[in-house]
């Protein structure tokens, strides 16, 4: 089809008019065409559905040089439009939970009837499993957009957005954007705009909240809970919590403030825990490209429970303590709980970024992400290096970086492209 | 225009092949609502073709080395999803509900099929003639049309789905439209003599 175009150009070539002479016999073909030819032919379907440029360019050039067959190519676009039927659709908690399920699933009947020897082996699939669907979103999605349900539009993650639940999407222009719900879940303040959403009472329908590297936000429910959307994480709730249960599903990291409620728990579904509190603040970070699960409590009550098979699954609850952090690597399965200073983590949600005895690759991996930037790291020893201290999120990267030279031997650059990297300081 | 997603999937399913088990989840993420859309074609009991969608992904990831490269996946997955109905059918006893008259079913509702503006609303009137016509077609070509104008398949992956070869299935597919045609074209003599 490409070699219509070339029709077009002034063809010298011996090669191309071979090309040429073979078109007009395609041309033929088709001026002998009924609706019921065109609608049986692949590339005029495409064109239809406006699913690759190729035919479309092609039938586009087509009907311009044909005009005698426009009875027919409208009769097969009547008879296409006649075929408008009503579609079922699956919601984007349904969609979720059935690759909750699958991921789960797959891995519990592996293990039956095979040795228990197998455990260990069998726990390392699951984590790659586990990280599956979120880490699409932050890796995958990254590069290229795709549809979640066929009723919503494209989603860019690339882009701070906020998804109502009839699929409306309204950009999050700002750096730090806040969003409102009012009670009843209808009336939703953006950054000083008021959005209005119909809620249907049947149906929890989910919100969406998409950010991307570099930006952060605030958003408050309908129930009055705060959450604090750290970069790089996506959040799903619905406009109102209908039911005795209040959950919101979260990929990446969030500081939540939620309101006492006793009757209604609140449950923060991640990819990996399932965590369930009464009134009370915490941080959760459960970025899918983080090799830990972290979750802070400042004060109140919460316990965990760890949904991925391995030696912590579904038998055990954990319940934090306020300044108790739990924290389990995802690979080896192995959690635990200990004392911390909450401020290091929960810093961050007042733009700064406290450490204690941090390694260096993980403070730049949080700058990475909070400045949208690749800080590379030439020599891997260096990312060991012990970091104590405060940053303030408000200066540049190369402002940070400067801060942190004065703490560790290293020297930074800027490359050609905009990426940082970080080499052994020759000081 | 709307685009459809770019996702290069034979890619995805290789990746998925050699282990890296995200690409399977964008594979599902841009297949699960015209799987699930397909399989109410057949049952109207909705939660088992949920639970048939993900019985078919957990046997992927189970049996991931044993499967092999494809090119279609829409037209295999769709393939995969109605065997899969019709043996949990079997399993859970409830065969007779997707069979109608010695053939499976599939039924197909029209988004508006009974509105019309006013009686004497010619487009209307034509409109619910020629979809009645199309419910008079037999279940499998129905079912041709469906996944050739729903979902956009090429003949290819209509055979596929089908378990048809590829000639049987074209002829279905051009049968089928012909049949729709002549109604059309009955109808317009038919409103010429008014």
């Amino acid at each position: 089809m490409e070699h219509i175009k070339k029709k077009d150009k002034s063809i010298n070539t011996w090669k191309l008019s071979v090309l040429y002479i073979k078109n007009t016999k395609i041309m033929n073909k088709f001026s002998e065409y009924n609706s019921t030819d065109f609608l049986n032919d692949d590339t005029f379907i495409r064109w239809i559905l406006k699913t690759d440029t190729t035919s479309v360019n092609f039938w586009e050039e087509y009907f311009k040089n044909n005009p005698a067959q426009q009875k027919e190519i409208n009769e097969a676009v009547e008879i296409f439009n006649h075929f408008g039927i009503q579609q079922n659709q699956l919601t984007n908690e349904e969609i979720f939970l059935m690759w909750d399920r699958i991921k789960h699933n797959s891995f519990k009947k592996k293990q039956l009837g095979v040795f228990n020897l197998l455990k260990y082996a069998a726990l390392i699939i699951v984590v790659f499993i586990s990280g599956a669907l979120s880490y699409y979103f932050y890796q995958e999605s990254k590069t290229r957009e795709f549809q979640i349900t066929g009723g919503t539009p494209l989603i860019n993650t690339d882009e701070a957005q906020i998804i109502l639940s009839d699929g409306r999407s309204v950009p999050l222009d700002q750096k730090d954007s806040e969003i409102k719900y009012n009670s009843t879940g209808d009336k939703i303040i953006v950054n000083n705009d008021t959005l209005v959403q119909e809620v249907t009472n049947n149906k929890t329908e989910m919100n969406r909240i998409v950010m991307p590297y570099g930006k952060s936000s605030l958003i408050t429910l309908s129930d009055g809970t705060k959450i604090w959307l750290n970069a790089g994480s996506q959040l799903m709730y619905p406009s109102t919590f209908d039911r005795k249960i209040r959950e919101v599903l979260l990929f990446g990291e969030a500081f939540f403030e939620v309101a006492h409620n006793e009757k209604n728990p609140f449950i923060v579904r991640t990819d990996y825990i399932d965590i369930e509190v009464l009134g009370t603040s915490f941080d959760v970070s459960a970025y899918a490209d983080d090799k830990n699960f972290e979750t802070i409590l400042v004060n109140g009550k919460v316990s965990l429970k760890v949904k991925k098979e391995g030696f912590f699954a579904g038998k055990e609850k954990f319940y934090l303590e306020p300044n108790q952090r739990f924290q389990i690597n995802k690979v080896e399965g192995v959690g635990r709980v200990s004392e911390v200073d909450v401020s290091v983590y929960t810093s961050w949600k007042d733009g700064m970024l406290k450490f204690e005895k941090e390694d260096l690759i993980n403070v730049l991996r949080k700058l990475e992400r909070y400045y949208n930037n690749t800080i590379q790291i030439k020599d891997p020893l260096l990312g060991s290096h012990k970091i104590s201290g405060k940053l303030d999120l408000k200066n540049s990267l190369s402002e940070v970086l400067d801060v942190i030279q004065l703490t560790v031997p290293i020297d930074w650059g800027k490359q050609k492209n905009g990426n940082y990297f970080i080499i052994e300081s020759k000081k | 225009m709307q685009n459809k997603s770019e996702i290069n999937e034979p890619l995805l399913w290789k990746n998925f092949l050699e282990g890296d088990l995200h690409s399977l989840s964008g594979i599902y993420l841009n297949n699960v609502n015209t799987l699930y859309d397909f399989g109410c074609k057949f049952t109207v009991d909705k939660n088992l073709v949920k639970d048939c969608i993900q019985d078919i992904f957990i046997t992927f990831i189970q049996t991931r080395t044993r499967l092999s490269d494809i090119q279609h996946v829409k037209g295999y997955l769709l393939k995969s999803l109605k065997r899969k109905i019709f043996m949990e059918s079997i399993k859970r006893n409830k065969f007779e509900e997707i069979i109608e008259s010695g053939d499976y079913r599939f039924e197909i509702e029209f988004q508006n099929f009974n509105t019309f503006e006013n009686e004497n609303d010619i487009h209307s009137l034509k409109r619910h003639e020629v979809q009645s016509a199309i419910q008079t077609l037999t279940n499998r070509q129905k079912e041709a049309l469906y996944l050739r104008f729903n979902l956009g398949l090429n003949h290819k992956e209509i055979a596929q789905v089908l378990h048809l070869n590829e000639q049987s299935s074209r002829a279905l597919v051009f049968r089928a439209i012909q049949k729709i045609r002549d109604v059309m074209h009955l109808d317009k003599k038919h409103i010429k003599n008014i």
